[in-house]
Order: C-alpha cells, then structure tokens, then sequence
C-alpha cells in the first residue's frame, strides 16, 4: 500500500483485535480518514486469529462464546473506507504531543509514516514468559502460540503437549490440540483447588458468566474423557531433552508454597506449553511518553486513561489489555468507549444515543470487569513460586544469554542503580531483539524487591524507537 | 503427531521452499514457522553458546525462530519464521551467525 | 584528615573518574548525582576514542582546524590513559585500540584529509594517510567509492556502559561516597568554604560544607553553575546514536569520515554501533529548551544517519537496528572543552566540552593534580574558563 504523505488521517488505529475491530465498528460511516495497523495478514488479533485468506477452515473457531466476535471481525473486515495496513509493524510514533502526529511503520514494501490527528493504541498482549531450567529448548512455546498454530495456521505443532501454568486457557488450548488430533500428557496447574473453589464462590459472577463456566467444564469434561490428567497444586520443574524437549518434571506444591523436587515425576512429552498469564504491549503507548502505572495483577505496566479512554497525552486513546489485562470482550468495550469518546471530543455524535450506548457499555464493563478480576485471582501466581523454578544457570533474558545468577551478581553493587534503566545499561538485561520484553517484567519486581522501592521508582525498560528491531535495509529509500 | 490440520481444512496453492539445498513442501498462506515445525524441525537458530533455540510466543514478540530469509537482492537477512508467509522457491538457512562467529 | 575535600557534581564519567583520583590522592570526595549513575551521554555515547582531528574540527577551513589541532596534546595522554585504563582499574573495559581509519570520498575530502595529516605531524599525532589501494586492503568490508583514509593506528573504542561505573567502583573502595537520585539546589560561598544543599530522593535536605566544587554535570554544567552565580558557555546537544543486533565480524576499525556525519565501530559482543553526529529534538518547554525529557527522535536522521553508514559498508542493510536512542553531550561555544577554576568563583572548577569520552579520563587526571596542587604539568590554559571572562566581568 502507497502512503499519501500529504494527507492527515483523522485516526490510526494499531492493532485489528476485539478492541480495534469495536473501535471501527462505531467509528465507520462518518466520514472519518482512518487507518488499521497490524503485525498479522488478517483482522482478527490474537483471540480470532485467522487462518490465511487462501485457506478455507469449515469449522473456525465454533462454539458459541465466539460467534458475537466471529460476526463483528466479518462485518468490519469488509468494510472498504477503511485503509488497512497488515503485515505491517508500528516502529515508533514522533510528535505525539504535536496536534499532527507521525507513525513510523515497516510494512511488507519498506518502512513509511503515517501522519494523524489522533491513534488508537489496541496492541493486545502476549504470554507472561516464566523461565525455569529448560525453558529455552525447542518445544517449549506459549499456550497462546501453540493455540495460534492450531487455530490460524491449522497444524499441530507437535505430538504430545504438556501444558503448565496457572491461567485456564490452557484447558481450552488442551482441548483445542486433543481435537485437531494431538496428545496431551498433562494439564497443569499451580492453583490448589481449594483456591479455585474459594475464588468461585462469587456466585453472582458465576451467574452472569455462566456460559463461559459451562464452556469451562464443558472442556474439563473432555479432558477427563480422554484420560488427560489435570492436576491441581503443581508446578512444573524443568524441561528436559538436549537439542529438543523430550519431558518434563512436574512437582507438587507444599502448604507453605515451596516445591518438593524430590517428589517429582516426569513425564514424556515432547513440547511444553506455558500458560501462567499475560502482558501487555505497552512499548509503543510508553514510547509516545504516555504515563504507565505498575500493576502486577494487570499484567505489570498499564496505561491510565480517562472515561473517553484517552492516556495521558492528548488524542493518544487506548484499549484492551494495555489498559490491564481482562480478555477480548472488556477489550472491544474499551475499544467502543475510545471511539465514542473521540467522535464526542471532535463533536460528532454528542446527542442522548451516544450518552446511552457509553452508559450501556460502562454497565457492561463493570460486570465483565468483575469477571476480569475474579479470573486474576483465580489465575494469581505468586512470584515466590515462580522464583523457586530459577537454578543459577537458567537464563532470563534469553537474547543477551544473561542468567539468574547473573542478575544476583550484577545487582551486587546496586547503590549505583535504582532504575532497571540504570541496570540495563550496567548488565545488558533486555539489549537483545525482544527488547526486554522477556526479561524486563522480571527485573523490574527483582529490582523493587532489592531496592525496597516501589515499581513505578523503579521503572521498565526504557522504551525507544524502533519499538520492535527493524531490517536496516527495509528503512532505506528503495 | 506434528501435522497439518486436513478434516476441516483446505488450504491455498501448493508450493515449495528451500531450505539449504533442502525442498520442503508446503502451502501459499503458511509462515516459515509452520513449515519447518511441519517438516519436524524445531531449531530455528543457534545461541552465542551454540544451543538450539525454536519459536517461543509464535506471535512477533520474543525473536527467538529468526532465521535466513534470501532477499531479491540475493542477500540472506534474518526474518521472523512465525510473521513471514512463505513464496514459492524461497530460499531460508537456519540462522548461525553467533555460532560462525 | 583529608587533604582536601571535594563535592563532585555530576556521576558522569568525568565526575566517577575525578572522584577515583582524588581519592587516591588522599581527599575526601563526595559525588551527588541526579539519576543513576552514568545515565546521560557517559554511558549513552557510542564509546569511539578517536585521535585523530574529527570532521567537525577540520570542515570550517584552514584557520580554524589550525586553532583546533592545539587539542592533540590531550588526544596524545588520551592515548597513553586508555592505553593503560584497564590495568589501572583492574576490570575489562573492552577496550579495544587496534585503528581507526577516516575515510574519503571526493577529491575535496581526500585535500581535507591531506591538510589534517600535515596538522597531526606538525603535532606529534601519530596518523598515516592511506590511498584507496591501502584503505580497501586494510578494510576490504568498505565500500569501493572510498578513495583515500586518514589512519591512526591506536583508535579504537571502549564500552560506554562500563567505563564510568568501573572508576566508580573503584572510587567507592578509595572512599568516594556516592549519593545518587539526589539534587544539589543550591551552591553559595563564604570566606571560608561553599555550601551545597543538595535533596534526596526522599525529600530530606542536607546542607555540605566543602572546600571545593567540580561541576562534572556535562551538558547540564551551565545551570549548575548558575547555581554559582556563573556563566558558562555550555549547550547541551542532542545526538542520535543506533545500535544493531549482534553481527557476525563485519568491521574492524573505528570508521569516521572527512565529509558525512558518521561514526560507527563493531563492539566484542557483535552489535554495530552507529552515530556520528546526527541529531534528535529536545522537546519544549514554557518556551525553553527541556533538556530534561528525553529528546523526541528524528526518523529522518535515523534513516540518514544508516543511509551513510550502508553507503559505505553495504553488508550493513541486512543487520537490524535495535534500538536509537539519543545521548546529551555537551558543546561549548568555541568546541574546546572549558578544564580548570573559575575566576570568579574560586575553588569552583569546572571540567565538560569536546570530546568528553575519549577525554574524559584525561580531564579527571588533570582536574585531581590541579584542585590537589594547584597546577597541571600538562599546559592546559588554553582550556581555562578564564577565556569565558568577558561574560563573568557583570556578574556581581
């Protein structure tokens, strides 16, 4: 796609998920210049991640806890006054503070910018990365990637999946992989059920979320069907294999939260699938200079925003899981809320109709956001249990090759540093491609703990333009 | 077992990638990604100290299943396996740099 | 009791390495630093120690490069310093001094070149002049529209991330105490002595007594030493520097240029780093220059910046960049560096300007000889703030 470099957008809206595709949706129709960015080939985001157009998949993503989401994704991805930008990664957004502002992007034909008045930041999230001996073997992937490769690109990525983690959508991967023909050893859990019992007993959340409840036993039911272990109060240990994954250790938890190694047992498998949580992908919102406050139960840095959903610098709105991690259908709320509050602050759309649909999706988002809230705590893992998983050598920041020992021994003569910004620079922590993005949640609370200071003191990592590396040769004039 | 999805599924024109003087099959719409884990293989490159790594989040955030990709200009440059859809007669290495270093 | 106690303002490399030689030579230092350690253009420059006359210096005519080769006998105990740096300090610094070469690609840069290479033997700067042939067999990597180089055989680079937080280490066991996250708010002085009042992070105040001042704040010396009631010709600049992803070994010598804005070198761990010059843009501020937000990036110059460097190694467009970001060096109105005592203010010294990392350790040796004795064995008047008199004369 050609850029018309002369032109000002009125809105460029990054990321095609539940949050952008509500956004489009009420947005649409007025006449509005607006431009969708995506990483991915299709709409869709994470949660509705297409298979490719040149695939057709009879039976994507059935069930009916997807059918609202499957019929908004069909409506807005045909709509033609869109300009939609896929493949297509933002690099960085300049002049944020400016009335126009510049988007830096790298799509399939070379980098190019965009100018706009206004951006919706709706960039989603991805799997919170838990590091243990082992973890960086081939075969041991995310629960969200492995449900990418079933549900998009229709393969199973391997033969027998063990999954392990504290968040329930690893039963739903589980079942997913054990339909498309996989083998699943075991579903793991850090969770007692007594603390699962415990969190359920909000019976009026139950109640208004009751499908998704039935879903969830639904799944559980087939799991024991098919004689998959779920196991409650467990951990995983460590990763075995040499060049690939070849099992797993699994370990109880005691009353007092330590793991018992010597109770361990193993099992064959030769993928692993982490499914502890997510974090949000806050680099591009920070990199705009736009204010993010630590919230380790949301996901670890999370943007603020007004009732119109706008951060801190003006006409910058945000959406979904940058605002706190609470799933697809608190994501496209927000993602309506942003773009009602951008139609009303440019003066269109300000009568009673617009003032009822925003009190209508606050109502909405006050139950789902209760949901929201009970899922973390029942997903809650305490860092103490995540800390116990680390040997000396097991690597955190996986790019740069740096290990948990390293992280002891260069926050030895931590006087000098009160910033994970300062330890970066002294340690090489988060240099690498993924920029930090899986290391920097670690170092930050390990910074906090050491210094005594509060996250938001201590900071992330520094988030600077391009917000993801970029081939030089793609930035060059062609 | 590892294997493309086919009970429901119907996929784009098949094609053929390279990889190393290697044919591998695969399908117009599939990233480099799917291909090899397709194909059995897992190690996408190799770290500083010379250990296997594959694809890790399979959405363009941890970099962890960069590999060769030759360009037009019949240079190799590393590319992310899980966000780049295969053409018919690309060519890919498995990434060693650190290891040549 | 100390010989003499110091407050160092600044835990920048100039202000750990002064501090780690003042130590040693008996005072009692503090340092008070804002941030952490080493956050501004000490560790965010591209750790080049380049000794031969940079392109800024030599591209304003004969007259000027003429008044700017008086600085080569400070790149010549540059040389000797760095040399030596990591014994000193007993850590690896990854200092690596194995060539620097200054390319040319036009006739008028090839002339500039020759004019330069005349300067530096008048000097006793060590430096070759190398036509294509040598250029491109000393650097094959290099593209083949170089025509000529200007050689010096000890540039090279060290790491930035390391150099500072290594004297200051060292300083800490000589003694220095470091209080960082903290600002000094005001500086006055009595018959006697100067008192600072500087504020911890946690709001409390504390007010220094001190025989001495070095203002070491880099580019943000001028409003300290407004808090002195001085004026110093200081300007801080923002420049944009880029780092690839880890490369297999593609380049070997420290590379500047006699016309284009670059710099770039290839550090131990494999990452390409590339600058040279190329600006950011501070954000305002009520009207003012904020030079303490983050300077917003140019992408154009970004883009420029490895146009340049792609220009002249090609292999470089198949690395990822990783990251820009944009240190705040800090430049004087006649481009040398401001070392010694402030006439007006006695005991206030002051030590930025130039080329404050390949310097930086030679400005810490001189300004612990001269705040401990009283004068250099080096002639280093030229560099006085003395020279900066004329807007001290009103100042009360």
């Amino acid at each position: 796609m050609i850029a018309d470099h002369d032109t000002v957008a009125d809105m460029v809206i990054v990321g095609a998920g539940p949050a952008g595709l509500a956004a489009i949706d009420t947005l649409g129709g007025q006449g509005l210049n607006i431009h969708v960015i995506d990483e991915q080939h299709r709409a869709g985001g994470q949660i509705y991640r297409q298979p490719p157009a040149t695939f057709r998949v009879s039976n994507w993503m059935d069930g009916p806890l997807y059918d609202e989401g499957k019929a908004l994704l069909r409506d807005v991805e045909s709509r033609t006054d869109i300009n939609w930008h896929f493949g297509t990664t933002v690099l960085g957004l300049f002049d944020a503070d400016d009335p126009v502002k510049q988007v830096w992007l790298n799509g399939p034909d070379g980098a190019y910018t965009l100018k706009t008045r206004a951006v919706l930041i709706a960039p989603g999230c991805y799997d919170l990365p838990v590091a243990f001996p082992g973890w960086t073997l081939p075969g041991v992937m995310s629960a969200g990637g492995v449900q990418a490769f079933v549900k998009s690109q229709q393969i199973v990525p391997g033969n027998r999946f063990l999954f392990a983690g504290a968040h329930p959508l690893q039963l739903i991967v589980a079942d997913q992989v054990l339909a498309a023909g996989g083998d699943v050893a075991a579903v793991v859990f850090s969770q007692s059920f007594r603390e699962v019992f415990k969190a359920l007993k909000h019976m009026s959340v139950l109640w208004r979320h009751q499908l998704k409840f039935r879903e969830t036993a639904k799944v559980l039911g087939r799991l024991r069907k098919a004689g998959i272990p779920v196991i409650f109060n467990h951990s995983i240990l460590n990763a075995e294999g040499q060049d690939a994954v070849t099992g797993a250790r699994v370990v109880p938890i005691g009353e007092d939260g330590v793991i018992d190694s010597a109770r361990a047992r193993t099992f064959d498998c030769d993928r692993v699938a982490i499914c502890y949580g997510f974090l949000p992908n806050s680099e591009l919102v920070r990199q705009a200079g736009a204010h993010a406050e630590w919230d380790r139960q949301a996901g670890g840095w999370i943007i603020p925003h007004d009732r119109d959903m706008c951060s801190s610098v003006p006409d910058i709105y945000v959406a979904g899981e940058i605002t706190g991690v609470a799933g697809a259908e608190v994501a496209a709320e927000e993602g309506r809320l942003a773009a009602l509050g951008y139609l009303s602050r440019m003066g269109k759309n300000t009568g009673d109709s617009s003032i009822i649909q925003r009190r209508d999706i606050e109502s909405r988002l006050k139950s789902l956001r209760g949901f929201a809230d009970l899922l973390r705590q029942l997903s809650h893992v305490p860092q103490s249990l995540l800390d116990q998983l680390l040997s000396a050598d097991t690597l955190i920041c996986r790019c740069e090759g740096r290990t948990a020992a390293d992280l002891e021994t260069d926050l030895a003569p931590s006087p000098h540093f009160n910033t994970a910004d300062g330890f970066k620079l002294a340690s090489r922590f988060g240099m690498g491609l993924c920029q930090g993005r899986f290391c920097s949640h670690r170092v930050t609370q390990k910074l906090a703990q050491q210094s005594g200071l509060d996250e938001n003191k201590v900071g992330g990592f520094s988030t600077r333009v391009p917000v993801k590396p970029v081939l030089i040769g793609d930035l060059l004039p062609k | 077992m590892t294997h493309r999805m086919n009970n429901h599924t119907s996929r784009g024109r098949a094609i053929s990638i390279e990889l190393e003087g290697r044919p591998l099959s695969c399908f117009e719409g599939e990233t480099i990604a799917t291909v090899l884990i397709s194909h059995n293989i897992l190690t996408f490159r190799h770290d500083k100290s010379g250990k296997p790594r594959g694809p890790v989040c399979n959405m363009g955030v941890c970099y962890e299943c960069m590999v060769d990709v030759k360009q037009p200009n019949g240079d190799f440059a590393r590319r992310r396996a899980c966000m780049t859809l295969v053409a018919d007669a690309m060519s890919i290495r498995i990434n060693n740099v650190e290891k040549t270093r | 009791m100390a010989l003499r106690d110091v407050l160092v303002i600044g835990g920048g490399l100039v202000g750990c390495a002064s501090a780690f030689y003042l130590a040693k030579a008996g005072a009692a230092v503090r340092v008070v630093e804002r941030g952490d350690l080493n956050r501004e253009a000490s560790g965010r420059n591209a750790g080049s120690l380049h000794f031969q006359l940079e392109h800024r210096l030599i591209e304003h005519g004969d007259a000027q490069a003429e008044q700017f080769a008086q600085i080569i006998p400070l790149n010549l105990m540059a040389i000797d310093a760095w040399s030596g740096l990591e014994a000193e300090l007993g850590v690896d610094l990854e200092i690596i001094m194995h060539g620097g070469l200054m390319l040319a690609e036009t006739p008028e840069q090839v002339a500039r070149l020759e004019k330069k290479y005349a300067l530096e033997q008048r000097w006793g700067l060590p430096t070759e002049l190398l036509d294509k042939e040598a250029v491109l067999k000393r650097a094959p990597y290099l593209s083949d529209t170089v025509m000529a180089a200007g050689y010096s055989p000890q540039e090279g680079h060290a790491n930035p991330r390391h150099v500072t937080l290594a004297y200051a280490r060292a300083a800490a066991k000589a003694g220095v105490i470091f209080d960082t996250k903290t600002h000094v708010k005001s500086l006055k002085r009595d018959a006697s002595c100067w008192h600072a009042t500087i504020k911890h992070d946690d709001g409390k105040e504390e007010l220094l007594k001190t025989q001495t001042v070095l203002n070491a704040a880099g580019a943000w010396a001028g409003q300290i030493a407004e808090m002195a009631n001085i004026h110093l010709p200081v300007y801080p600049v923002p420049l944009l520097m880029n780092v690839t992803e880890e490369a297999p070994p593609l380049l070997d010598h420290l590379i500047q240029h006699a016309g284009r804005k670059i710099t770039m070198k290839q550090v131990r761990d494999g990452q390409i780093l590339i600058g040279g010059g190329w600006s950011s843009r501070f954000h305002q501020k009520n009207g003012r220059l904020d030079y303490d937000r983050a300077p917003e990036p140019i992408h154009e110059n970004i883009i420029g910046n490895l146009a340049v460097a792609t220009d002249l190694v090609p292999q470089l467009k198949n690395q990822h960049l990783l990251r820009s970001w944009t240190g705040i060096a800090s430049v004087t109105t006649d481009q040398l560096p401001i070392l010694g005592e402030v006439p007006e203010a006695p005991d206030f010294y002051v030590a930025t300007g130039g080329s404050g990392f390949t310097l930086g350790p030679v400005y810490a040796r001189l300004m612990s000889e001269l705040i401990l004795t009283g004068g250099t064995e080096a002639q280093i008047d030229l560099y006085s703030p003395r020279r900066f008199r004329h807007i001290n004369m009103f100042m009360g």
